[in-house]
């Protein structure tokens, strides 16, 4: 990439003190300014400082930790990751007044969530009575999703429990976090929750931060929900000003985690900044910005000055197995014969196929395994294992370093069909975590149990070094025997994927001990997002965000799949929406098809005739 | 070029305390530090092993700790497994004015070194502190060493084990440590042993003279042609160029030329015989290196100020805390130089520590910059002044009726205080006959307070380093009462409790014991000895019979039964000069008396006793 800069990028990579805000439009070089300044500030700023980066996606950090690897020391230098991980070294170091000692455990799945919850409920007979008031077994679990969210609404407020004035709503939220701390863990919320509580109450800490670096930069600032910018505002104080926001509000998606553009004005607000807005689109071709214009009018990007024309098209399918032929035929001839305007020779890394649900890409899947193309997923922001071999494993890696993890012992027992001998997790086993689990399966009749006891013994078998390979070579010898194909494909594609997190994780926490604990949290840290694999990318939209290609498809844009049908009913939601298709459409840096099924099978069976999707018609397609 | 030299004495930081457990005769000992901390103590008392451990925790240069470094109990043989060496230290921000801070400031280079291994107290306050820990792992079957940064400094030392290291806390680096690395400079230092080891100071310092390319380059002309001038001019070298030239021939290499450099002639070979070249006053000038070793040694802790002055010039922006560990810097001085070299001493930037055995030094340093050794059975025993109700008259006292004569005390095994000298003098003779040994030998100081309202300076000095002291006391009235009010003052509120306060039976002095005790002929023989008389007591009724003595009333000693012997002989003892005159007289004749087990009266030999229980000696009943 060329250092050359606009004057705008100049500006913002030449700013120093004081707090500044960049409103930056796709392929304006937002990362590109924000990664520029860090480098300056590092090279040519006098004195002892260091720099703190945040972002909110563990891409987003992983592309900024590339971009400035070249800087002699940089880890010494600079934090760089998401705000959840800072939290977590924050509390983990620093978090005993907040009550955390050491590195906590998350409990990051929703899953785990729910039965905290209902547990719980179970110890308060008043709670109980009101579960019980709610109706039959429905009914109650949807009453118990219904107090989860609003356990999440208050930490997203950052209330503690004396701030909450219903009654219930305050047990409920005591008995939850009552239960969490029990099992030795926290959820994601509290790690922004407690960050804030130890900034607020202990102002000293949060001076020592203020300290330590100098310079704060936040990219992708339009994802920062309340309680992340109630943090950073407790981490800065009143005097402390030297913040850089680079953000574009038209790529808010994360509308489901209470992210909402507007605190970037509150930024601009609260800690008088400067703002520089740029506008070039210095990434894509003509035909791909003035499609995202037509999105949205307020897109300021001037497409006169750009160079390459690119393409927009529209493929119709006349059902999804032809939407997804149409697809494939498209690929396989753009790396035949590549395109006037991409230089380089296309390949199937140039492309990817993106999808509003992971559900509108499996007819594509299905393809990609029929013609033997590789291709790999990205549909989720955060891993979860398919097989029960490997979820099982991953269950036994927690009860080894959380003894007093009750859940997911209870789990464990479950799926081995252990129930007549339920094991209490203690504070403190006689026995080692190992015995423990060989006590376990050997009560089960589960055969996995056997081979998952021998790969966690295989595990630890020399102390002080994790042997994750050779214990996964235990789980991949049992998957390649297994009878079942689906689990055989199931159980090979999770190996493949802790394979690659527990080298990546070797490679990032190069300061942290590589033990098992830190590997587990920053798995559901999700600091192990995978990086670009081999072959044609599968993407969900949510998952494409901060990923740029030659080449994109969006599949299933008909009416009820992009926009969502739930996002019809009322306008915020529906805006969101359109801004999913803006980011759609901007991860293009070429050719961009859009495609849609002209029918397609309702789950039910029969066909349903399908509308092409309104974004189709605002880019003037149809 | 001024300023900054002055900054370098404020180095941001302070190492305020360390802990050491398991090292050595170090059981378990903490000692705090101040800018200048000096450990004193008897031989062997674990100074240099404190040393040694601080070195092991944050050296400059290795010094690999091993199981042989560990701890052993009296009756062990060998370490347990499970008995690690722990060295905590701590660290705390200094700020400009040289006091602590709460905070290592925004910008400091500290932080920036220590980052988020920096901790903060229970009042939220910044410190850093690391723990060196040697374990033995089980896996690899042998002893590994690691050091981490602690999260929190325990109030309660007796716990410092407890303290779990989590992986959080992170490993320290060499790096992280290397600005405020120790330098151990040993009693042996010398500048010339200096001068020539690779890694020293010296070499350190001279191995890059700062000179431009171009500089270098013509002083290297110069040599050359030094060089060949020297060998064109020299019968010798030119007939040594002419016959090596032969080597050619047997060789059969290339002629290319052979070249004589009597001078180095690259300036990098020059820079290793630098040499100073030292005057005094009226002499010839020669070199250092044959000056005596005094000088020698003195030298060698000048350029190693030198050397951190210039570290810190260099640094530049970079934060410097030179760390010195000094091993008796009165070796080889005489005491005028010893006093001068702590005045530089005290110039050095950073922190300084000394082990000393030198009176002088102790004289010239605080009360509160002492740190006591002592064995106590096997183990090592640390002792700092606790000096906050002490008035500085008080530490006046100390200082000039204490340790500016009697500053040896400090470095005794065990300490007996008497009213007066006659004890002073006479101990050593009982002592000698007692253990066998001269008392020096053993460590044992005899000390007289000079009159029994001397001993409050003495005893504060005593308690407040834990030295081992025992009082020996006369048991009039008057003295009594003194030596027991002192005794109220540092906290002992009834001497009859201690085992060290010896007092001599109610009403006895020193003298009137020693003939209640039936040593009045051995007492004559030592007087008519003294005097070269044949009875020196009869001599003294005859003459002094119906005179006038102090009190104005006339002596009539024959009046008594025994003629008056007796009382004569308690007032020849008695009068000023007698007391000192015949002690050593009276001790000697006693201790070469035939029946042995009298050479030592029983009171005496009670306190040897105890000294021998408490320090570990041989007893004699």
């Amino acid at each position: 990439m060329s250092i050359r800069l606009s004057p705008d990028q100049k500006r913002a990579v030449d700013h120093t003190n004081g707090a500044l805000l960049v409103v930056a439009g796709p392929g304006s070089g937002k990362t590109r300014v924000l990664t520029e300044r860090i480098r300056r500030l590092l090279g040519e700023e006098k004195g002892h400082f260091q720099i703190l980066a945040l972002t909110f996606t563990n891409k987003a950090a992983n592309e900024m930790t590339e971009r400035l690897q070249d800087i002699p020391n940089i880890a010494e230098r600079a934090f760089i990751g998401t705000l959840h991980k800072f939290c977590m070294e924050v509390l983990a170091k620093r978090g005993k007044p907040v009550g955390i000692d050491g590195l906590p455990q998350i409990f990051s799945a929703s899953q785990d969530r729910r039965s905290i919850l209902t547990r719980a409920i179970n110890d308060d007979p008043e709670l109980l009575h009101q579960l019980k008031l709610a109706g039959d077994h429905r009914e109650q679990v949807k009453r118990i999703d219904s107090w989860l969210r609003k356990i999440i609404q208050y930490k997203s407020q950052l209330l503690r429990s004396i701030e909450i004035d219903d009654e219930i709503d305050r047990k409920i939220f005591e008995g939850y976090q009552a239960e969490l701390r029990a099992s030795g863990a926290v959820d994601f919320d509290d790690l922004l929750l407690l960050s804030y509580q130890l900034f607020e109450e202990r102002p000293k800490i949060a001076d020592f931060y203020r300290r330590l670096y100098r310079f704060i930069c936040i990219d992708e600032a339009q994802d920062l929900n309340g309680a992340q910018y109630g943090v950073l505002r407790a981490l800065c104080g009143d005097e402390y000003k030297n913040v850089m926001m680079v953000g574009d509000k038209k790529q808010s998606i994360y509308g489901f985690n209470t992210a909402d553009p507007r605190y970037m004005d509150e930024f601009t607000n609260d800690f008088d900044a400067m703002v520089i807005e740029l506008h070039e689109n210095f990434r894509s071709s003509r035909a791909v910005v003035e499609a995202a214009k037509k999105l949205d009018s307020a897109y300021l990007a001037e497409v006169d000055k750009l160079p390459i024309k690119g393409t927009v098209e529209l493929l119709i399918g006349e059902n999804e197995d032809d939407e997804a032929k149409l697809v494939l035929q498209k690929i396989n001839e753009l790396c035949k014969n590549g395109h006037p305007d991409v230089e380089e020779p296309i390949r199937l890394e140039s492309c990817a196929v993106l999808g509003r649900t992971r559900y509108t890409l499996l007819k594509i899947e299905e393809k990609l395994r029929e013609q033997n193309l590789p291709y790999y997923k990205q549909l989720k922001a955060d891993h979860e294992s398919e097989s029960n071999l490997a979820l099982e494993f991953e269950l036994c890696l927690r009860l080894l370093v959380n003894p007093k993890d009750q859940l997911h012992l209870d789990v464990l027992q479950k799926k081995w069909g252990i129930e007549s001998l339920a094991q209490k997790a203690k504070e403190k086993r006689a026995v080692s975590g190992l015995e423990f689990i060989a006590h376990l399966a050997s009560q089960s009749i589960d055969k996995k149990a056997i081979v998952i006891t021998k790969a966690t013994s295989e595990l630890l078998a020399s102390n002080g070094i994790i042997r994750m390979p050779n214990a996964l070579d235990i789980l991949d010898e049992y998957g390649k025997n297994s009878a079942d194909e689906d689990d055989k494909r199931a159980i090979w594609e999770d190996i493949k994927v802790l394979r690659g997190e527990w080298n990546r994780f070797l490679r990032i926490e190069r300061e942290s001990a590589n033990d098992l604990a830190s590997f587990l949290t920053h798995m559901a840290l999700g600091t192990m997002q995978q990086p670009r694999q081999d072959g044609l990318a599968l993407l969900t939209v949510h998952s494409s965000k901060g990923l740029e290609f030659d080449v994109i498809f969006v599949v299933g844009m008909s009416d009820g799949t992009f926009p969502d049908y739930r996002a019809n009913q009322n306008g915020k939601t529906k805006a969101e929406e359109k801004r999913n298709a803006f980011v759609a459409v901007t991860r293009s840096k070429r050719l961009l098809y859009l495609s849609y099924p002209q029918s397609k099978i309702m789950p039910w069976g029969s066909p349903r005739n399908q509308i092409p999707s309104p974004f189709l018609k605002d880019m003037g397609l149809v | 070029m001024k300023k900054s030299l002055k900054k370098t004495f404020n180095t941001g930081i302070r190492i305020v305390e360390v802990r050491v457990r398991n090292f050595r005769s170090l059981r378990s000992i903490d000692l705090s530090l101040d800018r200048l901390t000096l450990l004193i103590g008897p031989n062997n008392s674990g100074k240099t092993s404190f040393l040694e451990a601080l070195f092991a925790a944050m050296g400059a240069g290795r010094r690999v700790l091993s199981s042989d470094d560990i701890y052993i109990k009296p009756n062990e043989s060998s370490p347990p497994y499970n008995r690690s060496i722990l060295i905590d230290v701590l660290i705390r921000p200094i700020n400009e004015d040289g006091n602590f801070s709460d905070t290592f400031p925004e910008g400091s280079s500290w932080l920036n070194l220590w980052r988020n291994g920096i901790a903060q107290d229970d009042n939220d306050n910044d410190f850093m502190a690391f723990r060196t820990r040697l374990t033995w792992k089980h896996e690899s079957g042998e002893y590994s060493i690691e050091r981490q940064f602690l999260r929190k400094w325990v109030s309660d030392s007796s716990k410092i084990e407890d303290v779990e290291i989590n992986s959080e806390a992170g490993s320290v680096s060499a790096k992280q440590l290397e600005p405020m690395a120790l330098h151990f400079m040993d009693a042996k230092r010398d500048i010339d042993d200096d001068m020539r080891r690779q890694g020293s100071f010296w070499r350190r310092m001279t191995s890059d003279l700062g000179l431009s390319e171009d500089d270098i380059k013509s002083f290297e002309k110069i040599l050359t042609e030094i060089n060949e001038e020297i060998v064109e001019k020299s019968g010798v070298l030119k007939h040594l160029e002419s016959a090596l030239g032969d080597l050619y021939n047997v060789m059969s290499g290339e002629r290319e030329g052979i070249e004589l450099a009597p001078v180095a002639r690259k300036l990098r070979d020059l820079t290793k015989g630098i040499d100073v070249n030292f005057t005094t006053k009226g002499s010839q000038t020669f070199p250092l290196i044959r000056h005596g070793m005094g000088t020698r040694s003195m030298a060698s802790i000048l350029v190693f100020q030198a050397f951190m002055k210039w570290r810190s010039l260099m640094a530049k922006e970079d934060a410097v805390h030179p760390m010195l560990a000094l091993e008796e810097p009165e070796a080889h001085l005489h005491p005028q130089a010893q006093r001068a070299l702590f005045g530089q001493i005290r110039e050095i930037p950073g922190q300084v520590i000394i082990s000393s055995h030198s009176p002088y030094v102790v004289f010239h340093a605080n009360f509160s910059e002492l740190r006591h050794f002592q064995k106590k059975d096997a183990d090592t025993l640390v002792t700092a002044m606790d000096l906050k109700d002490l008035q500085p008259d008080d530490l006046q006292k100390m200082k000039w009726k204490v340790l500016n004569t009697r500053g040896d005390m400090l470095f005794a095994k065990a300490l007996v205080l008497f009213e007066g000298e006659t004890e002073e003098q006479g101990f050593a003779y009982y002592a000698q006959e007692y253990w066998n040994k001269n008392p020096n030998e053993l460590g044992i100081n005899f000390i007289s307070v000079g009159g029994a309202g001397g001993y409050l300076p003495f005893l504060r000095l005593a308690k407040g380093l834990g030295l081992n002291y025992y009082i020996f006391s006369d048991a009039e009235e008057t003295p009594l009462d003194k030596m027991s009010k002192a005794l109220k003052q540092i906290g002992i509120n009834d001497y009859k409790t201690c085992s060290n306060v010896i007092v001599l039976p109610a009403g006895k002095n020193h003298e009137t014991y020693l003939i209640e005790e039936g040593y009045t002929d051995v007492i004559e023989l030592a007087l008519n000895r003294y005097h070269n008389a044949g009875d020196y007591v009869k001599d003294f009724i005859r003459d002094m019979n119906d005179q006038n003595n102090k009190g104005g009333a006339a002596r009539n000693y024959k009046a008594d039964t025994d003629g008056g012997r007796k009382r004569a002989l308690l007032d020849i003892m008695k009068t000023r000069s007698g007391k000192t005159t015949y002690a050593e007289a009276i001790a000697k004749e006693i201790v070469s008396m035939a029946e042995k087990n009298r050479r030592v009266p029983p009171k005496i030999k009670e306190l040897f006793y105890q000294i021998s229980v408490d320090t570990g000696m041989t007893t004699i009943i």
